[in-house]
């Protein structure tokens, strides 16, 4: 733990003249789960993105333990590095042909399924409790069960890390913990690094171990959520007047925005 | 025991395969002239048989049988790549120009130098040849349009109407060439012979055995291009590869038999609908779909008008595998497509 997972060195993005990200300098620590907040536009979705190499930065490095990896290419990364990208489409296909996929950077010359990539499929179906679902089309199954299918993907290419755009996004309360629990275990438990672009101020409090809020396409601040997120960040990033509050029963801290700016 | 029975697609695949053996027998049976089953014994026996019947067999009832499962495989396999690529069901091989352009080429060698017509085994040369020059710039266009492709259907459609029309044009100003282009553009197996299976054969085994082995790429390109690219697949390359490919099966086919239309539509559709979209079973499949199609077609086009003797075809038994495929296609995929807007509610 405490490792340097992840790092970026002066990293920009633009679209044409439009700057996404300039000089992003964050870290990713080893074993963490990393949460990217901001508001819509700051760049935190992009950032992944970028991280992810799904786009090409028009500066600076990417280094993936201690390795540049800003030129290395999709397949050797896509065995270190597994991104979940937000799902818009529904595929007509099996959840055992999807998560089937999630082989294809470790598969041979003929992309032949052995008996490695099988064992992969079927923990990636267990870990997500789809085995009982893997001949179901993706359209048959409920938005939840969907969404742990392509967990399920991104799980079969056995990396380390992790990266998701928006897990819990068109999920009900119910499904998003469902989902957030999961991904809190593949952490806890496989020592997964786990970086995640949320929504929920209330869940980046409840999971994160470590965030790090863009405004404008920098980082305004990173660090332990409990630290970095308060009153006044959610005024100046935000633009909301919020108090920061602990839940008595369970402990938890939250945030209650009362105004808007 | 569990291993005695054999999956689904495994069932489909032996019993397409036993009917395309029970029409090849059909085929050298039935025709013009019938064949009893133990003259066809003594001939593949080596055994003496009468030398008329042997003619009939080997010289042209089983070139042309291998032609048209070979020509039918390669125009399956090619239309259902082309409909995985594009996610586009109605998609068919002449989609990306490579027919007109071979219709083109061939009607053109006919035209100016009628001697092609004699030698019959340089045309389909110069009609693949054609074909894949249409398609080399089919590619480049829609690659300079950008989007990875997106475009290939568009301008394969614009293009084919181009040549199309430059095709009726010829064929307007010289009729005398009209008899023999119709039945190439229509698409026929009359008078395929031994030299066809040779040019045949080479785009076949190449084209048949790359398409097999790009099934897992095209699972691949099923996932999006977002993903398919974080996974590590070169999604341009890899379309760019697999539009290649249909094309040289493409070119292949046609320039043999002519432009037979409907086969790289239905083998694909059926396929599907048996074994769904993955392209490790949806691929052999159609292969096999198609190839029975194209073979039936044939042994039905060559025995109708022994059946049915019309009128205007009483010279020799003319009718092209090219009108059945249509005659009964046509309706067949209205039906299929019928019946798949109301289970699916598409």
């Amino acid at each position: 733990m405490g490792l340097e997972k992840i790092l970026t060195k002066e990293l920009s993005f633009s679209y044409g003249n439009r700057d996404i990200l300039t000089d992003i300098n964050a870290v990713i620590k080893e074993g963490e789960i990393t949460v990217l907040l901001g508001v819509n536009g700051s760049g935190k979705s992009t950032l992944l993105k970028t991280i992810s190499r799904l786009l090409p930065a028009k500066k600076g490095s990417i280094y993936l333990d201690g390795q540049d990896i800003t030129n290395e290419s999709n397949r050797n990364i896509a065995k270190k590095m597994a991104m979940l990208s937000q799902i818009n489409e529904t595929l007509d296909m099996t959840v055992y042909e999807l998560v089937e996929q999630g082989r294809f950077p470790h598969a041979g010359a003929l992309k032949m399924l052995r008996k490695q990539d099988h064992q992969a499929i079927h923990n990636a179906l267990e870990r997500t409790s789809l085995l009982h679902l893997q001949h179901h089309y993706l359209n048959e199954l409920s938005g939840g069960e969907r969404q742990r299918a392509w967990l399920a993907l991104a799980l079969a290419q056995e990396t380390e890390v992790l990266l998701l755009d928006e897990p819990t996004t068109f999920m009900d309360v119910h499904h998003q913990i469902n989902i957030l629990n999961l991904i809190t275990s593949l952490n806890r438990e496989e020592g997964k690094t786990i970086v995640m672009v949320l929504h929920d101020i209330n869940q980046a409090l409840a999971y994160a171990d470590r965030a790090i809020v863009l405004k404008d396409g920098r980082i305004y601040n990173s660090g332990p959520p409990l630290k970095i997120i308060t009153p006044e960040m959610l005024l100046e990033v935000f633009q909301i007047k919020a108090n920061i509050i602990t839940d008595p029963d369970s402990h938890h801290t939250v945030y209650v925005p009362y105004s808007v700016i | 025991m569990r291993h005695l029975f054999l999956s689904k697609e495994w069932r489909l695949y032996v019993i397409l395969v036993i009917s395309i053996l029970a029409i090849g027998i059909a085929t050298m049976l039935f025709g013009k002239t019938s064949i009893s089953l133990s003259e066809l014994l003594l001939i593949f026996k080596g055994d003496e048989a009468s030398p008329i019947v042997e003619q009939i067999v080997m010289q042209l009832r089983l070139p042309r049988y291998i032609i048209a499962v070979l020509a039918g495989s390669m125009l399956g396999l090619a239309g259902v790549i082309l409909q995985s690529i594009t996610k586009n069901p109605l998609v068919e091989p002449s989609i990306i120009g490579v027919t007109s352009g071979c219709v083109l080429a061939a009607i053109l060698a006919i035209t100016i130098a009628p001697s092609f017509l004699t030698t019959s085994s340089v045309l389909p040369v110069f009609a693949c040849v054609g074909g894949l020059i249409v398609t080399l710039l089919v590619f480049y266009m829609s690659n300079k349009a950008g989007n990875g492709g997106v475009h290939i259907a568009l301008i394969g459609v614009l293009i084919s109407s181009i040549l199309q029309a430059a095709t009726s044009f010829i064929l307007l100003t010289r009729q005398e060439a009209m008899g023999s282009v119709l039945l190439w553009i229509i698409g026929s197996l009359n008078g395929r012979v031994w030299i066809h299976v040779y040019i045949i054969l080479p785009f076949a085994f190449i084209g048949i055995t790359l398409g097999l082995l790009s099934a897992s790429l095209t699972n691949g390109l099923r996932l999006g291009d977002t993903q398919a690219s974080l996974l590590g697949l070169s999604v341009t390359k890899t379309r760019l590869l697999l539009l290649g490919l249909s094309a040289v099966l493409t070119a292949g086919a046609v320039s043999v038999v002519g432009a037979i239309g409907f086969i790289g539509l239905i083998g694909p559709h059926l396929a599907k609908r048996f074994v769904g979209e993955d392209a490790r079973k949806s691929f052999p499949l159609s292969i096999l779909i198609s190839a029975l199609i194209l073979s039936g077609s044939d042994f039905v086009a060559q025995n109708l008008i022994v059946a049915l003797p019309i009128p205007s075809f009483n010279q020799e038994p003319q009718l092209p595998a090219g009108a059945i495929t249509a005659l009964l296609g046509a309706p067949f995929f209205l039906y299929v497509l019928h019946k798949h807007v109301v289970k699916r509610g598409i």
